[in-house]
Protein backbone atom coordinates (compact mmCIF):
# COMPACT_ATOMS: atom_id res chain seq x y z
CA UNK A 1 0.00 0.00 0.00
CA UNK A 2 1.41 3.33 -0.62
CA UNK A 3 0.31 6.66 -0.67
CA UNK A 4 -1.81 6.61 -3.63
CA UNK A 5 -3.87 3.92 -2.84
CA UNK A 6 -4.55 5.70 0.67
CA UNK A 7 -5.79 8.68 -1.01
CA UNK A 8 -7.89 6.49 -3.43
CA UNK A 9 -9.66 5.15 -0.49
CA UNK A 10 -9.83 8.32 1.48
CA UNK A 11 -12.13 10.15 -1.31
CA UNK A 12 -14.42 7.19 -0.91
CA UNK A 13 -14.79 7.76 2.77
CA UNK A 14 -15.07 11.31 2.44
CA UNK A 15 -12.16 12.13 4.76
CA UNK A 16 -8.35 13.14 4.60
CA UNK A 17 -5.62 12.41 6.84
CA UNK A 18 -2.59 13.99 7.38
CA UNK A 19 0.55 13.35 5.51
CA UNK A 20 1.90 11.92 9.19
CA UNK A 21 -1.09 10.05 9.46
CA UNK A 22 -0.74 8.54 5.90
CA UNK A 23 3.05 7.64 6.66
CA UNK A 24 1.59 5.64 9.74
CA UNK A 25 -0.73 4.05 7.53
CA UNK A 26 1.68 3.09 5.35
CA UNK A 27 3.12 1.03 7.90
CA UNK A 28 0.20 -0.87 9.34
CA UNK A 29 -0.31 -1.99 6.01
CA UNK A 30 3.06 -3.77 6.16
CA UNK A 31 1.75 -4.83 9.50
CA UNK A 32 -1.20 -6.28 7.75
CA UNK A 33 0.87 -8.14 4.86
CA UNK A 34 2.14 -10.20 7.77
CA UNK A 35 -1.27 -11.07 9.30
CA UNK A 36 -2.96 -11.58 5.73
CA UNK A 37 0.75 -14.52 5.93
CA UNK A 38 -0.29 -15.71 9.06
CA UNK A 39 -4.26 -16.06 8.41
CA UNK A 40 -3.35 -17.53 4.83
CA UNK A 41 -0.75 -20.17 6.26
CA UNK A 42 -3.34 -21.30 9.07
CA UNK A 43 -6.75 -21.33 6.35
CA UNK A 44 -4.00 -22.90 3.80
CA UNK A 45 -6.83 -23.17 1.33
CA UNK A 46 -8.71 -25.75 3.26
CA UNK A 47 -12.10 -26.14 2.12
CA UNK A 48 -14.38 -23.84 5.25
CA UNK A 49 -17.51 -22.10 4.19
CA UNK A 50 -16.76 -18.17 5.92
CA UNK A 51 -18.64 -18.37 9.31
CA UNK A 52 -20.26 -14.77 8.98
CA UNK A 53 -23.20 -15.24 12.38
CA UNK A 54 -22.04 -17.09 14.84
CA UNK A 55 -25.46 -18.70 15.06
CA UNK A 56 -27.55 -20.57 12.66
CA UNK A 57 -30.01 -17.33 11.86
CA UNK A 58 -33.69 -17.83 10.47
CA UNK A 59 -33.35 -15.29 8.51
CA UNK A 60 -36.67 -15.65 6.37
CA UNK A 61 -39.47 -14.97 8.84
CA UNK A 62 -42.05 -12.53 8.45
CA UNK A 63 -43.03 -10.51 11.27
CA UNK A 64 -47.12 -10.20 12.10
CA UNK A 65 -48.38 -7.86 10.25
CA UNK A 66 -48.80 -5.29 12.75
CA UNK A 67 -49.18 -1.34 11.63
CA UNK A 68 -47.46 0.53 13.82
CA UNK A 69 -47.43 4.36 14.78
CA UNK A 70 -44.64 6.29 12.43
CA UNK A 71 -42.29 8.57 13.58
CA UNK A 72 -43.73 12.33 13.36
CA UNK A 73 -42.22 14.63 11.30
CA UNK A 74 -40.49 16.69 13.62
CA UNK A 75 -39.31 13.55 15.60
CA UNK A 76 -37.66 12.53 12.23
CA UNK A 77 -36.06 15.91 11.95
CA UNK A 78 -35.09 16.49 16.23
CA UNK A 79 -31.41 15.56 15.35
CA UNK A 80 -31.44 17.16 11.87
CA UNK A 81 -28.66 20.52 12.09
CA UNK A 82 -30.00 22.28 8.70
CA UNK A 83 -33.67 21.98 8.09
CA UNK A 84 -36.54 24.01 6.51
CA UNK A 85 -39.89 24.22 6.07
CA UNK A 86 -40.49 20.77 7.43
CA UNK A 87 -37.43 18.74 5.35
CA UNK A 88 -33.47 17.99 5.99
CA UNK A 89 -31.68 21.16 3.65
CA UNK A 90 -28.96 20.61 1.90
CA UNK A 91 -26.87 22.78 -0.75
CA UNK A 92 -28.07 21.99 -4.57
CA UNK A 93 -27.32 18.59 -5.95
CA UNK A 94 -27.75 19.94 -9.55
CA UNK B 1 -23.94 3.69 56.13
CA UNK B 2 -22.62 4.25 52.31
CA UNK B 3 -25.28 1.75 50.41
CA UNK B 4 -24.08 2.32 47.38
CA UNK B 5 -21.05 0.30 48.51
CA UNK B 6 -23.68 -2.53 48.28
CA UNK B 7 -24.23 -5.70 45.72
CA UNK B 8 -27.36 -5.58 43.94
CA UNK B 9 -29.08 -8.22 45.90
CA UNK B 10 -27.85 -6.63 49.59
CA UNK B 11 -29.41 -3.26 48.18
CA UNK B 12 -32.45 -4.71 47.48
CA UNK B 13 -32.68 -6.07 51.24
CA UNK B 14 -32.16 -2.34 52.76
CA UNK B 15 -34.65 -0.92 50.08
CA UNK B 16 -37.38 -3.40 51.12
CA UNK B 17 -36.27 -3.08 54.97
CA UNK B 18 -37.08 1.13 53.76
CA UNK B 19 -33.30 1.67 55.65
CA UNK B 20 -32.76 3.67 52.26
CA UNK B 21 -35.07 4.91 49.50
CA UNK B 22 -34.35 5.12 45.53
CA UNK B 23 -34.15 8.45 46.13
CA UNK B 24 -31.28 8.64 49.30
CA UNK B 25 -29.72 6.21 46.74
CA UNK B 26 -29.96 8.32 43.88
CA UNK B 27 -28.62 11.56 45.80
CA UNK B 28 -25.67 9.50 47.07
CA UNK B 29 -24.58 8.52 43.45
CA UNK B 30 -24.76 12.12 42.36
CA UNK B 31 -22.46 13.44 45.45
CA UNK B 32 -20.37 10.35 44.07
CA UNK B 33 -20.31 11.25 40.51
CA UNK B 34 -19.61 15.22 41.18
CA UNK B 35 -16.71 13.76 43.27
CA UNK B 36 -15.55 11.40 40.43
CA UNK B 37 -11.72 12.44 39.46
CA UNK B 38 -11.51 9.73 36.46
CA UNK B 39 -13.66 11.06 33.64
CA UNK B 40 -16.01 8.26 33.29
CA UNK B 41 -19.39 10.63 33.05
CA UNK B 42 -20.44 11.98 29.33
CA UNK B 43 -24.13 12.95 30.74
CA UNK B 44 -25.28 13.21 34.11
CA UNK B 45 -29.31 12.60 34.09
CA UNK B 46 -29.63 14.36 37.42
CA UNK B 47 -33.06 15.76 37.33
CA UNK B 48 -34.64 12.80 35.37
CA UNK B 49 -33.15 10.40 38.11
CA UNK B 50 -34.60 12.42 40.86
CA UNK B 51 -37.74 13.02 39.77
CA UNK B 52 -38.01 8.90 39.07
CA UNK B 53 -36.32 8.12 42.54
CA UNK B 54 -39.13 10.66 44.47
CA UNK B 55 -41.95 8.23 42.66
CA UNK B 56 -40.55 5.04 43.67
CA UNK B 57 -42.08 4.81 47.74
CA UNK B 58 -43.18 1.39 47.67
CA UNK B 59 -40.76 -1.43 47.97
CA UNK B 60 -41.26 -4.63 45.17
CA UNK B 61 -39.97 -7.62 47.11
CA UNK B 62 -39.58 -10.05 44.52
CA UNK B 63 -38.26 -7.40 41.87
CA UNK B 64 -34.63 -6.85 42.61
CA UNK B 65 -33.71 -4.13 40.68
CA UNK B 66 -36.80 -1.60 41.88
CA UNK B 67 -35.13 1.36 43.35
CA UNK B 68 -31.23 0.58 41.88
CA UNK B 69 -29.32 3.46 40.20
CA UNK B 70 -27.14 2.27 37.04
CA UNK B 71 -25.58 3.70 34.43
CA UNK B 72 -25.24 3.20 30.82
CA UNK B 73 -22.42 3.75 28.35
CA UNK B 74 -22.93 6.32 25.86
CA UNK B 75 -23.24 4.00 23.02
CA UNK B 76 -26.70 2.62 24.11
CA UNK B 77 -29.79 4.69 23.25
CA UNK B 78 -31.66 6.27 26.07
CA UNK B 79 -34.86 8.47 25.11
CA UNK B 80 -34.80 12.26 24.93
CA UNK B 81 -30.95 11.80 26.25
CA UNK B 82 -27.88 12.72 24.51
CA UNK B 83 -26.16 9.89 23.49
CA UNK B 84 -22.73 11.11 21.44
CA UNK B 85 -21.27 7.16 21.32
CA UNK B 86 -17.94 8.51 22.32
CA UNK B 87 -18.12 10.87 19.14
CA UNK B 88 -17.52 13.98 18.02
CA UNK B 89 -20.08 13.16 15.33
CA UNK B 90 -22.36 13.02 17.38
CA UNK B 91 -21.89 15.09 19.90
CA UNK B 92 -25.44 16.42 19.94
CA UNK B 93 -27.38 13.47 19.23
CA UNK B 94 -30.81 12.64 21.53
CA UNK B 95 -32.25 9.45 20.17
CA UNK B 96 -35.79 8.79 20.06
CA UNK B 97 -36.26 5.87 21.69
CA UNK B 98 -34.87 3.66 24.94
CA UNK B 99 -32.30 0.50 23.92
CA UNK B 100 -34.68 -2.67 24.83
CA UNK B 101 -32.39 -3.39 27.64
CA UNK B 102 -32.68 0.02 29.10
CA UNK B 103 -36.38 0.26 28.54
CA UNK B 104 -36.19 -3.31 30.75
CA UNK B 105 -34.62 -1.78 33.70
CA UNK B 106 -37.04 1.47 33.49
CA UNK B 107 -40.10 -1.19 33.69
CA UNK B 108 -38.00 -2.67 36.67
CA UNK B 109 -38.03 0.69 38.20
CA UNK B 110 -34.08 0.73 37.96
CA UNK B 111 -32.93 4.20 37.75
CA UNK B 112 -30.49 4.70 35.13
CA UNK B 113 -28.51 8.27 36.40
CA UNK B 114 -25.82 8.74 33.92
CA UNK B 115 -24.11 8.27 30.51
CA UNK B 116 -20.72 6.93 30.36
CA UNK B 117 -17.15 7.18 28.07
CA UNK B 118 -15.93 4.94 25.83
CA UNK B 119 -13.64 4.81 22.68
CA UNK B 120 -15.17 6.37 20.09
CA UNK B 121 -18.05 4.33 18.58
CA UNK B 122 -16.82 1.43 20.69
CA UNK B 123 -13.35 1.51 18.67
CA UNK B 124 -10.31 0.99 20.53
CA UNK B 125 -9.40 -0.90 23.68
CA UNK B 126 -7.85 1.77 25.86
CA UNK B 127 -10.81 3.57 27.07
CA UNK B 128 -8.43 6.70 25.88
CA UNK B 129 -9.49 7.70 22.24
CA UNK B 130 -12.87 9.47 23.93
CA UNK B 131 -14.79 12.47 23.55
CA UNK B 132 -13.99 13.91 26.78
CA UNK B 133 -10.14 12.51 27.33
CA UNK B 134 -8.99 9.21 28.55
CA UNK B 135 -10.90 7.43 31.69
CA UNK B 136 -9.07 6.75 34.19
CA UNK B 137 -8.51 3.86 37.08
CA UNK B 138 -10.04 4.68 40.11
CA UNK B 139 -7.48 2.08 42.14
CA UNK B 140 -4.88 4.59 40.80
CA UNK B 141 -4.09 7.54 43.10
CA UNK B 142 -1.48 8.63 40.56
CA UNK B 143 -3.80 9.70 37.52
CA UNK B 144 -1.78 7.68 34.74
CA UNK B 145 -3.71 4.36 34.68
CA UNK B 146 -6.21 3.37 32.31
CA UNK B 147 -9.02 1.12 33.11
CA UNK B 148 -9.38 -0.42 29.58
CA UNK B 149 -11.99 -0.19 27.32
CA UNK B 150 -14.06 0.47 25.16
CA UNK B 151 -16.91 0.45 28.63
CA UNK B 152 -14.45 2.72 29.97
CA UNK B 153 -16.98 4.60 32.03
CA UNK B 154 -19.12 1.91 32.38
CA UNK B 155 -16.31 0.15 34.17
CA UNK B 156 -15.27 2.63 36.50
CA UNK B 157 -18.25 4.17 37.64
CA UNK B 158 -18.90 0.20 39.26
CA UNK B 159 -15.03 0.51 40.52
CA UNK B 160 -16.07 3.56 41.93
CA UNK B 161 -19.02 1.95 43.46
CA UNK B 162 -21.29 4.88 42.19
CA UNK B 163 -23.61 2.51 41.34
CA UNK B 164 -23.98 -1.32 42.14
CA UNK B 165 -24.34 -2.17 37.65
CA UNK B 166 -24.13 -0.72 34.48
CA UNK B 167 -24.37 -1.49 31.14
CA UNK B 168 -21.42 -2.13 28.36
CA UNK B 169 -20.98 -3.58 25.23
CA UNK B 170 -18.26 -5.97 24.27
CA UNK B 171 -17.04 -6.47 20.36
CA UNK B 172 -13.52 -8.19 21.05
CA UNK B 173 -13.11 -7.49 25.22
CA UNK B 174 -14.39 -4.78 25.47
CA UNK B 175 -16.52 -5.56 29.12
CA UNK B 176 -14.16 -8.79 29.79
CA UNK B 177 -10.84 -6.63 29.70
CA UNK B 178 -11.70 -3.47 31.73
CA UNK B 179 -13.18 -5.79 34.22
CA UNK B 180 -10.19 -7.00 34.78
CA UNK B 181 -8.14 -3.91 35.47
CA UNK B 182 -11.28 -2.54 37.44
CA UNK B 183 -11.45 -5.67 39.50
CA UNK B 184 -14.57 -6.40 38.53
CA UNK B 185 -17.38 -9.00 37.31
CA UNK B 186 -17.27 -8.22 33.63
CA UNK B 187 -20.18 -10.54 32.27
CA UNK B 188 -20.53 -10.78 28.42
CA UNK B 189 -23.51 -13.54 26.86
CA UNK B 190 -24.06 -15.36 24.26
CA UNK B 191 -24.18 -13.46 21.37
CA UNK B 192 -27.84 -12.90 20.63
CA UNK B 193 -29.12 -13.73 24.02
CA UNK B 194 -29.57 -9.86 24.83
CA UNK B 195 -31.80 -7.46 22.63
CA UNK B 196 -28.90 -5.12 20.83
CA UNK B 197 -31.82 -2.91 19.83
CA UNK B 198 -30.51 0.86 20.62
CA UNK B 199 -26.85 -0.12 21.00
CA UNK B 200 -24.60 1.78 18.17
CA UNK B 201 -23.61 -1.26 15.83
CA UNK B 202 -19.67 -1.40 15.42
CA UNK B 203 -19.68 -5.13 14.52
CA UNK B 204 -22.97 -6.84 14.00
CA UNK B 205 -21.68 -10.15 13.70
CA UNK B 206 -19.14 -9.62 17.32
CA UNK B 207 -21.42 -7.01 19.43
CA UNK B 208 -22.76 -8.27 22.42
CA UNK B 209 -24.52 -5.68 25.24
CA UNK B 210 -23.28 -6.99 28.93
CA UNK B 211 -22.96 -5.65 32.66
CA UNK B 212 -20.47 -4.64 35.31
CA UNK B 213 -21.31 -5.72 38.33
CA UNK B 214 -19.06 -6.51 42.00
CA UNK B 215 -20.45 -10.33 41.98
CA UNK B 216 -21.44 -12.96 40.21
CA UNK B 217 -24.93 -13.30 41.69
CA UNK B 218 -25.73 -10.19 39.93
CA UNK B 219 -25.19 -11.58 37.13
CA UNK B 220 -27.45 -13.80 37.06
CA UNK B 221 -30.01 -11.19 39.24
CA UNK B 222 -29.72 -9.10 35.62
CA UNK B 223 -29.42 -11.68 33.22
CA UNK B 224 -32.75 -13.07 34.68
CA UNK B 225 -34.60 -9.80 33.70
CA UNK B 226 -33.46 -8.83 30.37
CA UNK B 227 -32.77 -12.60 28.41
CA UNK B 228 -35.60 -12.22 26.66
CA UNK B 229 -37.11 -12.07 23.40
CA UNK B 230 -37.24 -8.76 21.56
CA UNK B 231 -38.96 -8.56 18.17
CA UNK B 232 -36.96 -5.87 16.94
CA UNK B 233 -33.58 -7.24 17.26
CA UNK B 234 -33.92 -9.76 14.56
CA UNK B 235 -30.80 -11.27 15.73
CA UNK B 236 -31.72 -11.46 19.23
CA UNK B 237 -32.66 -15.64 19.82
CA UNK B 238 -35.46 -16.68 21.33
CA UNK B 239 -34.90 -18.62 24.14
CA UNK B 240 -36.79 -20.57 26.66
CA UNK B 241 -37.00 -18.42 30.11
CA UNK B 242 -34.72 -19.73 32.82
CA UNK B 243 -32.97 -18.82 35.73
CA UNK B 244 -29.40 -17.97 35.43
CA UNK B 245 -28.84 -18.68 39.36
CA UNK B 246 -30.01 -21.76 39.16
CA UNK B 247 -27.01 -23.92 39.92
CA UNK B 248 -25.18 -21.36 42.46
CA UNK B 249 -24.18 -23.42 45.14
CA UNK B 250 -25.27 -26.59 43.32
CA UNK B 251 -23.04 -29.76 45.01
CA UNK B 252 -22.71 -31.02 41.28
CA UNK B 253 -19.98 -27.86 40.82
CA UNK B 254 -17.34 -30.39 42.16
CA UNK B 255 -17.97 -32.53 38.65
CA UNK B 256 -16.80 -29.87 36.35
CA UNK B 257 -14.46 -30.00 33.78
CA UNK B 258 -11.53 -26.76 33.14
CA UNK B 259 -9.60 -26.18 30.28
CA UNK B 260 -6.88 -24.19 30.55
CA UNK B 261 -5.36 -23.27 27.21
CA UNK B 262 -1.66 -23.90 27.93
CA UNK B 263 -0.21 -21.46 25.60
CA UNK B 264 -2.33 -18.23 26.64
CA UNK B 265 -1.38 -19.17 30.22
CA UNK B 266 2.36 -19.92 29.67
CA UNK B 267 2.37 -16.08 27.74
CA UNK B 268 1.71 -14.38 30.87
CA UNK B 269 5.17 -13.40 32.69
CA UNK B 270 4.34 -12.05 35.55
CA UNK B 271 5.00 -13.73 39.04
CA UNK B 272 2.11 -11.99 40.53
CA UNK B 273 -0.78 -12.65 38.57
CA UNK B 274 0.71 -16.13 37.76
CA UNK B 275 0.55 -17.01 41.62
CA UNK B 276 -2.89 -15.73 41.90
CA UNK B 277 -3.75 -17.86 38.83
CA UNK B 278 -1.81 -21.29 40.09
CA UNK B 279 -3.83 -20.79 43.65
CA UNK B 280 -6.64 -20.71 42.30
CA UNK B 281 -6.31 -24.08 40.32
CA UNK B 282 -4.85 -25.89 43.15
CA UNK B 283 -8.11 -24.37 45.32
CA UNK B 284 -10.04 -25.74 42.57
CA UNK B 285 -8.59 -29.22 42.47
CA UNK B 286 -8.78 -29.05 45.79
CA UNK B 287 -12.42 -29.12 46.27
CA UNK B 288 -12.57 -31.60 43.44
CA UNK B 289 -12.71 -30.13 39.97
CA UNK B 290 -10.77 -31.53 37.22
CA UNK B 291 -8.70 -28.79 35.75
CA UNK B 292 -6.36 -29.99 32.92
CA UNK B 293 -4.06 -28.12 30.26
CA UNK B 294 -5.11 -28.41 27.01
CA UNK B 295 -3.13 -26.93 23.62
CA UNK B 296 -4.32 -24.89 20.91
CA UNK B 297 -2.10 -24.67 17.65
CA UNK B 298 0.17 -21.87 17.16
CA UNK B 299 -1.47 -20.94 14.10
CA UNK B 300 -4.60 -20.15 15.58
CA UNK B 301 -3.60 -18.77 18.40
CA UNK B 302 -1.29 -16.18 15.58
CA UNK B 303 -4.62 -15.81 13.49
CA UNK B 304 -6.65 -14.62 16.72
CA UNK B 305 -5.84 -10.79 16.70
CA UNK B 306 -5.46 -10.82 12.70
CA UNK B 307 -8.94 -11.75 12.54
CA UNK B 308 -10.61 -9.60 14.66
CA UNK B 309 -8.43 -6.74 12.98
CA UNK B 310 -10.01 -7.43 9.55
CA UNK B 311 -14.00 -8.41 10.85
CA UNK B 312 -13.98 -5.47 12.92
CA UNK B 313 -12.37 -2.51 11.06
CA UNK B 314 -14.67 -3.77 8.03
CA UNK B 315 -17.84 -4.15 9.49
CA UNK B 316 -17.42 -0.92 11.38
CA UNK B 317 -16.78 0.95 8.29
CA UNK B 318 -19.76 -0.33 6.59
CA UNK B 319 -22.22 0.24 10.04
CA UNK B 320 -20.44 4.13 10.06
CA UNK B 321 -20.91 4.64 6.69
CA UNK B 322 -24.17 5.86 7.95
CA UNK B 323 -22.97 8.95 9.86
CA UNK B 324 -22.99 11.51 7.01
CA UNK B 325 -23.81 14.78 9.46
CA UNK B 326 -27.03 15.20 7.82
CA UNK B 327 -29.33 13.33 9.48
CA UNK B 328 -28.05 13.76 12.76
CA UNK B 329 -25.00 15.14 14.28
CA UNK B 330 -23.67 18.65 14.83
CA UNK B 331 -24.14 21.24 11.48
CA UNK B 332 -20.42 20.97 9.70
CA UNK B 333 -21.62 23.29 7.17
CA UNK B 334 -21.19 23.18 3.70
CA UNK B 335 -21.67 24.19 0.14
CA UNK B 336 -23.18 20.91 -1.49
CA UNK B 337 -24.64 18.03 0.15
CA UNK B 338 -20.97 16.44 -0.53
CA UNK B 339 -19.46 18.87 1.44
CA UNK B 340 -21.34 18.52 4.29
CA UNK B 341 -20.72 14.85 4.69
CA UNK B 342 -16.71 15.55 3.95
CA UNK B 343 -16.84 18.31 6.50
CA UNK B 344 -18.74 15.94 8.84
CA UNK B 345 -16.90 12.73 8.64
CA UNK B 346 -13.51 14.74 8.25
CA UNK B 347 -13.82 16.84 11.29
CA UNK B 348 -16.38 14.20 13.24
CA UNK B 349 -14.19 11.26 13.64
CA UNK B 350 -10.79 11.20 15.44
CA UNK B 351 -7.42 9.65 14.00
CA UNK B 352 -7.82 6.38 15.29
CA UNK B 353 -11.12 5.70 13.72
CA UNK B 354 -10.38 6.92 10.10
CA UNK B 355 -7.42 5.19 10.24
CA UNK B 356 -9.49 1.75 10.96
CA UNK B 357 -12.13 2.98 8.34
CA UNK B 358 -9.19 3.52 5.59
CA UNK B 359 -8.79 -0.29 6.59
CA UNK B 360 -12.42 -1.63 6.68
CA UNK B 361 -13.11 0.16 3.14
CA UNK B 362 -9.11 -1.76 1.91
CA UNK B 363 -11.03 -5.36 3.09
CA UNK B 364 -14.34 -4.43 1.36
CA UNK B 365 -13.36 -3.74 -1.64
CA UNK B 366 -14.37 -6.14 -4.09
CA UNK B 367 -10.70 -7.04 -5.59
CA UNK B 368 -9.63 -7.01 -1.70
CA UNK B 369 -12.55 -9.02 -0.36
CA UNK B 370 -12.03 -12.48 -0.84
CA UNK B 371 -8.08 -12.21 0.25
CA UNK B 372 -8.94 -10.22 3.27
CA UNK B 373 -12.31 -10.63 4.51
CA UNK B 374 -13.82 -13.65 3.11
CA UNK B 375 -10.43 -15.04 4.32
CA UNK B 376 -10.78 -13.72 7.91
CA UNK B 377 -14.21 -15.55 8.36
CA UNK B 378 -13.15 -18.38 7.15
CA UNK B 379 -10.16 -18.36 10.06
CA UNK B 380 -13.49 -17.57 12.27
CA UNK B 381 -14.55 -20.77 11.89
CA UNK B 382 -11.76 -22.51 11.97
CA UNK B 383 -11.05 -20.73 15.43
CA UNK B 384 -14.37 -21.77 16.68
CA UNK B 385 -14.59 -25.42 15.27
CA UNK B 386 -11.07 -25.87 17.53
CA UNK B 387 -12.43 -24.04 20.56
CA UNK B 388 -15.73 -26.12 20.07
CA UNK B 389 -14.07 -29.30 20.76
CA UNK B 390 -12.60 -28.08 23.89
CA UNK B 391 -16.10 -27.61 24.87
CA UNK B 392 -16.69 -31.43 24.35
CA UNK B 393 -14.63 -32.59 27.06
CA UNK B 394 -14.81 -30.04 29.40
CA UNK B 395 -17.70 -26.64 30.65
CA UNK B 396 -15.38 -24.29 30.66
CA UNK B 397 -12.09 -22.52 29.98
CA UNK B 398 -10.23 -21.00 32.68
CA UNK B 399 -7.73 -17.97 32.32
CA UNK B 400 -5.62 -14.90 33.53
CA UNK B 401 -7.59 -12.17 32.14
CA UNK B 402 -4.98 -9.84 31.43
CA UNK B 403 -1.28 -10.62 31.58
CA UNK B 404 -0.73 -7.56 33.60
CA UNK B 405 -2.27 -5.12 35.86
CA UNK B 406 -3.63 -1.54 34.06
CA UNK B 407 -1.22 -0.19 32.31
CA UNK B 408 -0.64 3.68 31.97
CA UNK B 409 -1.37 5.64 29.57
CA UNK B 410 1.52 6.82 27.89
CA UNK B 411 2.84 3.19 27.36
CA UNK B 412 -0.40 1.99 25.43
CA UNK B 413 -0.30 2.71 21.26
CA UNK B 414 -3.30 2.24 19.64
CA UNK B 415 -1.72 1.07 16.68
CA UNK B 416 -1.50 -2.40 15.12
CA UNK B 417 1.86 -4.20 16.00
CA UNK B 418 3.67 -6.88 14.37
CA UNK B 419 3.88 -9.30 17.34
CA UNK B 420 0.27 -8.30 19.58
CA UNK B 421 0.81 -10.09 22.81
CA UNK B 422 -1.48 -13.57 22.90
CA UNK B 423 -2.21 -13.21 26.80
CA UNK B 424 -3.22 -9.53 26.27
CA UNK B 425 -5.39 -10.62 22.70
CA UNK B 426 -7.26 -13.63 23.40
CA UNK B 427 -10.94 -12.87 24.23
CA UNK B 428 -12.11 -12.15 20.91
CA UNK B 429 -12.42 -15.94 20.66
CA UNK B 430 -15.35 -15.86 22.76
CA UNK B 431 -16.87 -13.21 20.45
CA UNK B 432 -16.05 -14.79 17.51
CA UNK B 433 -18.43 -17.94 18.74
CA UNK B 434 -20.86 -16.47 20.34
CA UNK B 435 -19.92 -17.97 23.67
CA UNK B 436 -20.83 -16.43 26.69
CA UNK B 437 -17.73 -14.93 29.14
CA UNK B 438 -17.15 -13.40 32.40
CA UNK B 439 -14.02 -11.55 34.03
CA UNK B 440 -13.85 -11.56 37.97
CA UNK B 441 -11.21 -10.43 40.73
CA UNK B 442 -8.35 -12.40 41.44
CA UNK B 443 -5.61 -10.31 42.85
CA UNK B 444 -3.29 -7.14 43.54
CA UNK B 445 -0.46 -6.46 42.42
CA UNK B 446 1.00 -2.93 43.17
CA UNK B 447 -2.19 -1.86 44.34
CA UNK B 448 -3.99 -2.38 41.34
CA UNK B 449 -6.70 -5.54 40.45
CA UNK B 450 -5.95 -8.35 38.24
CA UNK B 451 -8.72 -11.04 37.12
CA UNK B 452 -9.77 -14.62 36.12
CA UNK B 453 -11.74 -15.24 32.84
CA UNK B 454 -14.28 -17.90 32.47
CA UNK B 455 -15.44 -19.04 29.02
CA UNK B 456 -18.22 -20.89 27.70
CA UNK B 457 -19.89 -22.80 25.19
CA UNK B 458 -22.91 -21.18 23.80
CA UNK B 459 -26.27 -20.45 26.58
CA UNK B 460 -24.29 -22.03 28.81
CA UNK B 461 -24.47 -18.89 31.26
CA UNK B 462 -25.97 -20.91 34.22
CA UNK B 463 -22.47 -23.19 33.92
CA UNK B 464 -20.60 -20.22 33.73
CA UNK B 465 -21.99 -18.74 37.07
CA UNK B 466 -21.44 -21.50 38.55
CA UNK B 467 -18.30 -22.17 38.21
CA UNK B 468 -17.49 -18.06 38.77
CA UNK B 469 -19.24 -18.06 41.68
CA UNK B 470 -17.12 -20.86 43.56
CA UNK B 471 -13.76 -18.73 41.80
CA UNK B 472 -15.20 -15.85 43.33
CA UNK B 473 -15.54 -17.77 46.69
CA UNK B 474 -12.19 -18.87 46.53
CA UNK B 475 -10.55 -15.77 45.78
CA UNK B 476 -12.26 -13.92 48.62
CA UNK B 477 -13.05 -10.67 46.30
CA UNK B 478 -16.65 -10.44 46.49
CA UNK B 479 -17.94 -6.88 46.45
CA UNK B 480 -14.73 -5.57 45.49
CA UNK B 481 -14.67 -1.36 44.90
CA UNK B 482 -12.48 0.97 45.88
CA UNK B 483 -14.65 1.79 48.69
CA UNK B 484 -14.64 -1.85 49.92
CA UNK B 485 -11.55 -2.73 49.67
CA UNK B 486 -9.82 -4.09 52.90
CA UNK B 487 -5.93 -3.63 52.90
Amino acid sequence: MNEEGIRKLLKKLYFTLSIEEIDLLIKEFKVLENYLKTLDTFVNEQNIEPLVFPLEMEINYLREDVPEKPLKQDEVLKNVSSKEAGQIKVGKVL
Amino acid sequence: MPFLNLTIRELHQELVKKTVTPLMLVKEALIRIKNDQTNAFTYVMEQEALDTAKKLTEPEVDNLLWGIPFVVKDNISTKDVITTGGSKMLENYVPLFDATLVKLLKESKAIPIAKTSLDELGIGGYGVNTLIGPTLNPYDLTKEHIIGGSSSGSASAVANAITPFSLGSDTGDSICKPASYAGLVGFKPTWGLLSRYGLFSFNNTLDTLGFFTRSVYDVGVLLNLLAQKDELDATNIKVQKEDYLRLINHHDVKKTKIAIIKEIANDVVDPTLNKAFQQTISSLRNQGLRVDYVSLNQNLLKSLYPTYFILSSAEATSNNARLDGIKYGPDFKGETYEDIIFNARHEGFSKLVKRRFVFGEHFLSKQNKDQTYVLAQKARRLIVNEVNKIFVDYDVIFLLATPTVAPKIKEVESVIKENPSLAANYMMMANFGGFPSLTLPLGFKDNLPFGGYVLTKQFNEAKLIQVASLIESISGYYNLSIRTRKR
